[in-house]
């Protein structure tokens, strides 16, 4: 394990130094200052903008980590041959996996929890400019709590992101199946609920049912990860639902990053 | 045999799949090599014999599809063989935005080394290949030359026993050979091993004890160096104004 944490410190070292961190912070706090004074214009839902708004640019912020810092990493690490740094030392191919996944979620975690940060400053002005009757419903807890299962989601893709790395011997090859994987893990819920309706006008065939079914099984639900909605409107998640999504996070990170850690295992590094 | 054999390569076959119709390319057909503790070994052979895929079998990095490679008796599939190496790849490309510093703070935590053993290896290191003004830069403002040098030190940084560099003199300024050239005889008297590939066939002939002669994959010869000139008197072709090596090299690939 001491050689993941050495490798895990060395890709975050490496990655806290890509320009597009900055350049995404500054992203953040042009959107978070802008609807601050945009919420103006919607004076009963102010509460609603200023915090789905805050927990946007967390959840967007996140998401660049796996897609362009990840991606150039892990797939551009292979294309580039910087690997070889890594590999020509005493170090297993399970435990470049491992650090290089466990490097990727510390940053995501720092940029997601500084983006949130942001998040919170923009709601406290919110306050202080609009008044706290407008914040009645807002709840710190719930806030906090979407905000780690954005982390989470955010996670079960980074394992994505390893996975298709390990595969693939492109980078770009790499960007295009983790988007795939991305969309239709967000898209899952209302595919999975449509076939499920059976509208009796339309009949949905017997194969793609199945194939649906089976395909939600195959791929993460990565919008179940997604809580904004819930907490923009005040509601609470329970414990046994936020158990279920950590259980359910931690069995698709640990299944991906087993079959990733057996591809790579396998595959020539030239 | 030889008991002080430290790398032992027996019919070692590899073969790659390229081009859209997975056309099958044999790299290596069935390389047999040994070895042996404290000597430099040259590998020679032109562009695509096949040379930079032994060494990245012997790393691990390429697995072999027929044959064994072992280091020290440990095989390259296992981590911890590679704590006897230190390996110089050819057009080395390290992390741009990181420092020589973080490269070297990174192995030295991969190979468990203690924090006054490191700051001695970092400064003698950098002292070595010249780099001591650029500790703290960031290698994306490192001249080709300067990488190779970058890279060299992170070879050496652990002290291994084996050092297997590919084309180490690629890229760099006759100040730069020299300083290469330099470190190879230091690390050479010092006992350690000395495995290198490099198509500058002069920079071999005057550092190697032995040299192999791949083509197309094959290890057509193994030979020592303080033999070559009896060798080219009885083959009694010499190309004009050819080193004793270019000479055997060139009756040998066939090239005259």
């Amino acid at each position: 394990m001491r050689n993941s944490i050495a490798i895990a410190i060395f890709t975050l070292r490496e990655g806290l130094k890509q320009r597009i961190i900055i350049g995404l912070s500054l992203a953040a706090l042009i959107m978070l200052t802008s609807g601050v004074m945009i919420s103006g214009f919607f004076m009963r839902d102010i509460s609603k903008i200023v915090v789905d708004l805050a927990l946007s640019v967390a959840s967007a912020g996140g998401l660049m980590v796996p897609f362009f810092v990840g991606i150039n990493m892990l797939a551009g690490d292979i294309e580039k041959r910087t690997i070889f740094t890594i590999m020509a030392q005493p170090v297993s191919r399970w435990h470049y996996v491992i650090g290089k996944y466990i490097g990727l979620s510390i940053l995501t975690l720092i940029v997601i929890l500084f983006l949130a940060s942001l998040g919170l400053a923009s709601i406290w002005v919110g306050k202080l400019m609009y008044g706290p009757v407008f914040f009645k419903k807002f709840s710190m807890k719930s806030y906090l709590v979407a905000v780690f299962f954005n982390y989470w989601g955010t996670n079960v893709l980074l394992s994505l992101v390893v996975m298709w790395s390990s595969i693939t011997t492109s980078s770009f090859l790499s960007f295009l199946l983790t988007l795939a994987s991305y969309l239709i893990g967000n898209t899952l819920d209302d595919i999975v609920s449509f076939v499920n309706t059976n509208a009796p006008n339309n009949p949905m065939e017997e194969t793609i049912q199945t194939a649906v079914i089976y395909l939600q099984y195959a791929v993460p639900n990565l919008s179940a990860f997604d809580l904004k909605l819930p907490v923009a409107h005040g509601i609470a998640t329970s414990v046994e639902e936020a158990a279920v999504l950590v259980s359910y996070g931690a069995a698709c990170i640990t299944f991906i990053l087993m079959i990733s850690i057996l591809t790579f295992n396998r595959r020539n590094i030239a | 045999m030889p008991d002080n054999i430290i790398i032992e390569v027996k019919s070692l076959s590899k073969r790659y799949s390229a081009g859209l119709f997975q056309k099958k390319k044999e790299a290596l057909k069935c390389v047999s090599l040994q070895v042996l503790s404290g000597e430099v070994f040259g590998i020679v052979g032109s562009n695509g014999a096949g040379k930079s895929t032994l060494i990245k079998s012997l790393t691990g990095l390429l697995k072999p599809c027929f044959g064994t490679v072992f280091i020290n008796g440990i095989s390259p599939v296992d981590a911890a063989s590679r704590k006897m190496i230190g390996f110089l790849p050819e057009n080395p490309c390290l992390y741009q935005n990181l420092t020589i510093t973080d490269h070297f703070r990174f192995i030295s935590r991969v190979n468990g080394l203690d924090s006054a053993l490191t700051a001695e290896r970092v400064k003698v290191l950098l002292n070595q290949v010249r780099l001591s003004e650029a500790a703290r830069t960031p290698l994306r403002k490192f001249s080709k030359g300067m990488i190779q040098r970058a890279a060299l030190a992170c070879a050496l940084f652990a002290d291994p026993e084996i050092l297997i560099l590919d084309e180490p003199m690629s890229g760099l300024d006759p100040l730069g050979r020299q300083l290469v050239v330099d470190l190879i005889y230091e690390y050479h008297r010092q006992g350690k091993t000395i495995l290198f590939c490099s198509h500058i066939l002069t920079d071999v002939e005057r550092m190697c004890d032995r040299i192999g002669i791949m083509d197309e994959g094959e290890m057509k010869s193994v030979i020592n160096a303080g033999e070559l000139s009896n060798m080219i008197e009885h083959t009694g072709k010499t190309g004009q104004g050819a080193t004793p090596l270019e000479s055997y090299f060139l009756n040998l690939v066939g090239a005259q």
